[in-house]
């Protein structure tokens, strides 16, 4: 089909701004130097579009964002990685919301999280009629912002009636949206691509992931990709029910190695693979994202992703 | 004769983030949520020249802002201000401080080790300005390393022009030498230094005796502020002390420049050096009642007004 977009990537947006070296000395002084400071760009929608405007599809993200210095350095990171910035709900007058990252000397790092003067991501401010012009619609996370959950299952509707793909990646539950909303989102949905913790709050602890997916199959969801971590992720449509190994390798920072699998994923659907193929693909972008520093700075190219896809035995061509 | 601008504000700009509150076990989690984080625009010329642009100068900043979409919008806040931005350098990364604030209060900084030398090298000077400005306000010798070696000579080209130069300093930390330190004061017109710096610069503990010293260096007028007890003032007319006004202060952070800013504004409006000393201990005064360097003071106005509500109209001088 002839659409502008491949995707468009609705979700959290959120400036990390990063100092190092910080430890818990700095209480023991009255002031203390940092070698540097910079800041990055993270939040779900982000990480996913970022990595796949890097795997050269044509994204755009919708998200809330401020008109201050730092909107401006975000924006530019985003035109590096090929992402349209268009669709951004730019919040006047506000600061770009920002997460402080202390960065200790040995690399570990502590984030300070506060609320900002917007964060108000919410119905009104979906946008309609850009989804007639985008392939896929992808919600960065169900959960990640409680304002927005409640407006979900009509925009995902919405996406449907307009002949999109619909995906979903998921969040812990910590604006205590009910579960109803979960199970209307998954009647609209082709995609669901959730984690362990997120199953287990749905589910209970005796949680099998065979029979999350059937129950998320049977709530209308067409695929089911289960993210495990470093074991791997469980799917299940209609032809496939199994276990798909991730990439064995040692993780330097899982931050967005979630966002990044999605990313992957999405590009696997955009080609019109199949789930397993897609599965795989996804392993693979996460395995990039983990060796390096940042949410979103491993992945580089769609060639790069490729190389380390076909080194699993069940990548077919 | 009309000039374009009153004041000239040179020095420096800052961009605090305020960040509360912080518990002191933080390096032993992975996030903490904190209440609120502010952003400030802080630095001494940025403080001094926002204030005389609320008290009704028309003043023109010159400052170093980083090379980067954060400096850049540090400047079209100042410029939102009523502060023209015509003397502003951009060069390296937007200096920048993390404040922590913990639950009792306790601030504790972290500061971004600065690489550059600040505003002041010879080129940063702008000497076609002189013929459009009054006064010269410097918000601190002994701050930027360049100002330190290139004041002398601009001060002395602005009092051949007829400009009236005023400087602020912190303590020196043994980085300029007395000579130098001498060779500025050789063409300041007004020094306003804190006691203790009084102190360090010529070893007396007697105010009147500091002010002396400095006198005979160069300057025609010196005040010596004594915090909580006002201030000692000195010109060729005598020596007096100036009584605190009666507020009830919250936060002292940024009091000085406000103080030097009144000075600055109301010697451009014509007050004697008596006069502007009194309403500088105004504006000094108000502004430590409000959180924040540049909430408390709003205009001349309000500082007449409460100058005369406490008996002290600086007309009456």
């Amino acid at each position: 089909m002839e659409r502008d977009l491949d995707v468009l990537c609705v979700g959290g947006l959120v400036c990390d701004f990063m100092i190092r070296p910080v430890d818990a000395g700095v209480f023991t002084r009255e002031v203390s130097y940092m070698e540097a400071a910079e800041s990055n760009v993270g939040g779900d929608a982000a990480n996913e579009s970022i990595v796949m405007g890097k795997l050269a599809n044509k994204v755009a993200i919708s998200a809330e964002i401020g008109d201050d210095g730092t909107a401006n350095e975000l924006k530019a990171v985003f035109a590096k990685s090929g992402v349209n910035t268009d669709h951004l709900i730019v919040r006047k007058n506000k600061k770009t919301r920002t997460n402080i990252v202390l960065i200790r000397p040995d690399g570990e790092r502590h984030f300070v999280i506060f609320p900002n003067g917007y964060d108000e991501f919410c119905g009104k401010d979906l946008d309609y009629e850009v989804l007639s012009r985008t392939k896929v619609l992808s919600i960065g996370s169900i959960h990640h912002l409680p304002l927005l959950d409640p407006a979900l299952p009509a925009y995902l509707k919405a996406g449907k009636e307009a002949g999109c793909i619909t995906s979903a990646d998921m969040c812990p539950n910590l604006g205590d949206t009910p579960n109803e909303i979960v199970v209307e989102c998954c009647k609209y949905l082709d995609y669901l691509i959730p984690s362990e913790g997120e199953m287990r709050d749905l589910f209970g602890e005796d949680w099998t992931p065979q029979e999350a997916a059937r129950t998320l199959r049977n709530w209308g969801v067409k695929h089911v990709v289960i993210k495990l971590g470093a074991e791997g992720c469980y799917i299940q449509d209609d032809v496939y029910d199994e276990f798909v190994p991730s990439f064995r390798v040692k993780a330097i920072d899982t931050t967005g190695a979630g966002d990044s699998f999605a990313g992957g994923f999405l590009t696997g659907v955009l080609k019109g693979w199949d789930l397993k193929k897609c599965a795989i693909f996804g392993a693979a972008t996460g395995c990039i994202a983990v060796q390096s520093i940042g949410a979103n700075t491993g992945v580089k190219s769609y060639e790069q992703v490729l190389a380390v896809a076909k080194t699993s035995p069940d990548w077919k061509e | 004769m009309s000039k374009k601008y009153d004041i000239l504000c040179v020095g420096g700009l800052i961009q605090d983030f305020l960040v509360q509150p912080i518990p002191t076990d933080l390096f032993d989690k992975d996030a903490v949520h904190v209440d609120s984080m502010k952003f400030n625009v802080g630095g001494d010329a940025a403080n001094e020249s926002t204030i005389m642009a609320k008290l009704g100068a028309k003043v023109i900043l010159g400052t170093e802002a980083g090379d980067d979409e954060t400096g850049r919008g540090l400047i079209r806040y100042m410029e939102s201000q009523g502060v023209d931005c015509g003397n502003v350098v951009y060069r390296g990364q937007q200096r920048t401080n993390i404040v922590m604030i913990q639950e009792d209060g306790q601030r504790t900084f972290v500061v971004l080790k600065h690489k550059s030398r600040g505003f002041g090298e010879k080129t940063d000077f702008d000497y076609d300005l002189l013929d459009n400005i009054r006064y010269i306000s410097v918000g601190s010798i002994h701050i930027a390393e360049a100002l330190d070696e290139n004041l002398a000579e601009y001060f002395k080209a602005a009092q051949e022009k007829g400009v009236v130069t005023v400087a602020d300093m912190v303590s020196n930390h043994g980085r300029q030498s007395l000579e130098d330190f001498k060779e500025i004061m050789k063409y300041t017109d007004y020094l306003i230094p804190s006691e203790l710096e009084a102190q360090e610069l010529t070893g007396e503990t007697d105010p009147e005796k500091m002010a002396d010293i400095i006198m005979s260096w160069g300057p025609k007028g010196v005040i010596i502020k004594l915090g909580g007890e006002g201030s000692f003032i000195k010109d060729a007319d005598g020596g007096v002390h100036v009584k605190p006004f009666p507020v009830h202060p919250i936060d002292t952070t940024g009091a000085g420049d406000n103080f030097a800013a009144g000075f600055v504004t109301a010697l451009s409006k014509g007050f004697t050096f008596r006069q502007a000393a009194e309403f500088a201990s105004a504006v000094g005064s108000l502004s430590t009642e409000k959180v924040g360097s540049t909430t408390a003071v709003e205009s001349y106005d309000q500082v007449i007004t409460f100058m005369k509500k406490c008996g002290r109209d600086p007309m009456a001088l």
